[in-house]
């Protein structure tokens, strides 16, 4: 035989060795469990890892389960409290395949067996939350039984998981909770109002603290004026008094004193204000036509041009 | 097999052949569709539409060797009466005479430059067609129930296979010979036909041992090789119009698979392949010394790459900031011990497998309100948020609504029952609450990780969900909101890590971010509404401040001017009044005098100091003085009512 066919040959008997191997052997791995079947009847379980032999297919078969512990986080479900309110609460459960036997005789699959959890924990959680006023869920007490809630339901579902279908429930956990679309709309509604009349009442206050503080600051500049006033009133009357001892001497010629005292008042007034003078006041007495000018014959009586001509 | 001409064989045994076939396929046909239908098997009912797609295909071969055998005869004839003739009375070269008389050879070039491609084209649609409406309707019927009569129908379709290979095996046989060529397309197909009434066959041994798994697996798989065989054919279709060609070729249709081909030819997959290569390209690829090294080499290549792929799995190469763990038949190499960065060598798979992750990466789970990645920016009161997520928060009773209802959702429970229990426990105040919780983790203990929980990362991310629900059931709404915020992440990431250590998930909690915690979109406006109003008060208190800060100081100013103004009149009359005194007594004397004349001067001395710069109006004395009516501030007369005089400059006119 050629060299070439003797490969082809050890080539062939390799092959099928392998798929021998493959066809009368199997793993289990440290997190799995494994049932093998005779003739679809199960006639071993194997829990501890390694590598097993079996008689080829169609003979024996085997099925492995992982004994890892799966998630199932059900969907949202609404039940009543005792105190009749709604609530809505999701609910994660921690389950693993402790029976694999029972599991493959009363579920079969993974899908199956959380389909069966589900209902499980439904049933378990209706009764519990039933019983539990809605204060045990939320509330600021810090003695609220939230866990002792989620334990209740726990305890119910993980004895039935076991007993009725193989399945070990390790935890449960509430994960959510919530309100029905009306009730939060409601929730929504009162929190608004609420929200309103805060922010009314934080405007008032404003409106309060900052009048009070202007009253108070305009009270205060009042004060201070007027303090002032009084103060002022009383320097001016004693500069007055010390002056009135002066005023002894008008007396000597009481016209002239109060004639010069007009003058100064006179020599006091604004400089930017427009006198309206008759032609009887001098010097414009001499405007007028019975002005008596030493000389000269006096005008004619009326309405005469100013020195530059110009009438307004 | 010595191949032969038309001259040496019997002409219509081929179309015999084809129209036998043809039948068998009609018959197998309806027989499976009837036993499909009668036991529920999907996988016999489309193995019926595989069988009735083979009779147009045999339509199609018997029509093609129909019309050869035509122009065979014609030629045979033509040749005949062209021995007949003298030489003379032979056409010459340029007549087309001929030509004209060979119709069936006109009709067959025509039938296969344009009908065998379109032909092909159906047989594509009506393929595309069946498999489509196949899938579609095995995705429809998920989950029905096992096909009853397993026995007969084995026993149906295993005839009917072991008749459609009889058949297919002696088409094929026919089709050797090259004026029986077209058969080639249709044994192809009918071999196709044998071995998925095979396969059903086979099924329904499995449906005899209760194990439907495998007849749903070939409903399943028919399809999709009836699906592959479509592209198949379409490719062929399409490189057909691009080929070389030659004349007086044997003309291949597209329909007559390639890949089916291998099922009927007893020439190897090789030489099948080179068969198509030479076909395509118009020359023999098949003779390049490239294909024929490939050919004699492929093998020991395959084989070569497959010990090489085999000898890679003996090592491990675990990259800086991972962690590996080697399970040797299924058990861990070393007990809670996890190999670090750095090349590793094991037993290959499957002896010995690894388990790599990188346990040193930061994740994040986003816990709440997963926010929406297009969104410029986070606002309370704009949409941020993929769906609404709300958190049920309780309200401290001091903080509550008084008065009144505790809340509407609480007061009024749907439903006609009143509360049984109402005032025997205070009803909380609920709230609800929105925002993001980022939860930043490391995996800590690869063993655990990997061997607890067998979605670790799910787990984790449910028992976020549970401890952010628990928390925020017993917070106050506002607290939670408000100051008490950093009090809530330090809470929260102590709960999560003790309770991922309690489930053994082999993770550090690193950090807890609370992110955009706020008020739900419905209400955040309410909120904002509050915060305004808080600035709007303290606007108002800060301008009432303003002006007490304004004021208070200018009275102060005020004050001190009067006081100052005060003072100077007290200094005047204190110093100016012994001066007034003493000019007094000089201008008494100076009037005895002169006392018209002192005064007069002293009158016009004061007018000139006074109206020197003042406006003035001079008016006739005899005018009222009543009728003088100054209306604006302009300073001017009513015109008439006197004779207002722009004096102008009055340095001249000095009394």
């Amino acid at each position: 035989m050629k060299t070439r066919g003797k490969i082809t040959i050890l080539v062939a008997l390799l092959l099928v060795a392998t798929l021998l191997i493959f066809l009368i052997s199997f793993q289990v791995r440290v997190n799995e469990t494994a049932i093998v079947y005779t003739f679809r009847r199960a006639t071993r379980t194997l829990t501890e890892p390694g590598l097993y032999w079996k008689l080829p297919y169609p003979i024996q078969t085997v099925t492995t389960y992982d004994k890892r512990t799966s998630i199932y986080e059900g969907k949202f479900q609404e039940y009543l409290t005792k105190d009749q309110h709604n609530l809505i609460v999701n609910i994660a459960v921690g389950w693993a395949i402790a029976d694999p036997r029972l599991f493959e005789d009363k579920v079969g699959t993974r899908a199956k067996a959380e389909e069966k959890l589900g209902a499980l924990v439904g049933g378990a959680a209706n009764s519990i939350i039933n019983s539990h006023d809605l204060a045990d869920f939320v509330s600021t007490d810090p003695d609220h039984q939230y866990g002792a809630v989620e334990a209740a339901i726990h305890r119910a579902v993980r004895d039935e998981a076991l007993a009725q279908y193989g399945l070990s429930v390790p935890f449960l956990w509430i994960t959510q909770l919530g309100l029905p679309e009306d009730v939060t709309r409601q929730v929504f509604e009162r929190n608004k109002e609420e929200r309103g009349s805060k922010a009314k009442a934080l405007r008032a206050e404003g409106d309060s603290k900052a009048e009070t503080i202007r009253a108070d600051a305009d009270r205060q500049a009042k004060e201070i004026l007027s303090k002032a006033e009084a103060e002022a009133r009383i320097i001016r009357g004693e500069g007055d008094k010390i002056a009135a001892k002066h005023y002894e001497v008008f007396k000597q010629d009481p016209e002239l004193a109060n004639f010069l005292s007009s003058l100064e008042a006179i020599r006091n007034l604004r400089k930017r204000t427009t006198y309206i003078l008759t032609t009887d006041t001098p010097p414009y007495n001499l405007l007028s036509p019975d002005a008596k000018i030493p000389g000269a014959t006096p005008p004619t009586r009326g309405p005469s041009a100013s020195p530059k001509g110009t009438e307004k | 097999m010595v191949e032969q001409t038309e001259r040496q064989l019997p002409l219509r045994r081929a179309e015999t052949a084809a129209l036998v076939t043809l039948v068998v396929h009609a018959a197998a046909g309806a027989l499976a569709l009837a036993l499909g239908r009668l036991s529920g098997s999907f996988a016999a009912e489309v193995e019926a539409w595989h069988l009735l797609v083979g009779v147009l295909v045999w339509l199609g071969v018997f029509t093609h060797q129909r019309l050869r055998r035509a122009a065979a005869e014609e030629a045979l004839a033509a040749a005949s009466l062209a021995q007949g003739r003298p030489d003379e009375a032979r056409p010459s070269l340029f007549e087309a005479e001929g030509a004209d008389l060979l119709t069936a050879r006109n009709r067959l070039a025509q039938f296969e430059k344009y009908f065998l491609p379109a032909f092909s084209l159906v047989v594509i649609l009506v393929l595309g067609a069946v498999s489509y409406g196949a899938l579609r309707h095995l995705a429809a019927a998920e989950g029905a129930a096992a096909p009853t009569e397993p026995l007969r129908n084995f026993w149906a379709f295993a005839g009917i296979a072991f008749i459609t290979f009889l058949l297919a095996r002696y088409a094929a046989g026919l089709a050797t010979q090259v004026p029986w060529r077209p058969l080639r397309a249709g044994a192809n197909f009918t071999m196709s036909s044998a071995l998925g009434s095979f396969l059903v066959a086979v099924a329904f041994v499995f449906c005899f041992f209760e194990l439907p798994v495998v007849e749903r697996g070939v409903a399943w798989a028919i399809p999709i090789a009836l699906a592959a065989l479509a592209l198949e054919v379409l490719i062929l279709l399409v490189m057909g119009f691009y080929r070389p060609r030659e004349a007086r070729e044997d003309v291949r249709p597209a329909h007559d698979s390639r890949l089916l081909g291998m099922l009927t030819t007893s020439r190897g997959i090789f030489r099948t392949t080179a068969e198509t290569l030479d076909y395509q390209f118009g020359f023999k690829v098949s003779e390049t010394w490239f294909y024929r090294f490939m050919e004699r080499a492929i093998g020991p290549l395959i084989l070569f790459q497959a010990l090489t792929l085999e000898l890679l799995t003996c090592f491990v190469i675990v990259d800086t900031g991972e962690q590996a763990i080697v399970e040797r038949f299924g058990v861990p190499r070393a007990h809670r011990v996890a190999l670090g960065p750095g090349l590793h060598v094991k037993w290959p798979w499957p002896i010995e497998i690894a388990y790599r992750y990188p346990t040193a990466r930061v994740e994040t789970l986003t816990i709440g309100e997963q926010l929406q990645e297009d969104v410029p920016g986070f606002e309370w009161t704009k949409t941020h948020a993929k769906q609404p997520f709300n958190l049920l928060v309780a309200t401290h009773p001091e903080t509550a609504p008084k008065g009144g209802p505790t809340s509407p959702a609480l007061e009024a429970p749907p439903g006609p029952a009143e509360p049984r229990v109402r005032g025997a426990r205070p009803v909380p105040a609920v709230n609800l609450i929105t925002g993001t919780v980022y939860v930043f983790y490391y995996v800590e203990d690869y063993y655990d990780f990997l061997y607890n929980h067998d979605q670790p990362k799910r787990t984790l991310e449910a028992l976020c969900y549970r401890e952010l629900a628990a928390y925020s059931a017993g917070a106050d709404f506002l607290d939670f909101l408000g100051y008490k915020r950093g009090e809530a992440v330090r809470h929260l990431k102590a709960a999560i890590q003790a309770a991922a250590a309690e489930r053994k998930l082999g993770v550090k909690i690193v950090d807890v971010a609370l992110q955009g915690l706020h008020p739900p979109i419905e209400v955040a406006g309410a909120f904002e509404e509050v915060v305004g109003a808080l600035e709007e008060r303290e606007a108002k208190i800060w301008n009432a401040r303003g002006h007490a800060s304004s004021v208070v100081p200018r009275a102060a100013r005020d004050a001190a001017r009067l006081l100052a103004d005060a003072r100077i009149y007290a200094a005047d009359r204190q110093y100016v009044a012994p001066a007034a005194e003493k000019e007094f007594l000089m201008q008494l004397e100076a009037s005895q005098v002169a006392p018209s004349v002192f005064r007069h001067r002293k009158l016009l001395s004061a007018l000139e100091a006074t109206l020197v710069e003042a406006r003035k109006i001079v008016k006739p004395a005899w005018v009222s003085v009543k009728e003088v009516i100054n209306l604006n501030l302009e300073e001017k007369t009513v015109p008439g009512a006197g004779m207002s005089l722009d004096v102008g400059a009055t340095e001249g006119a000095r009394p």
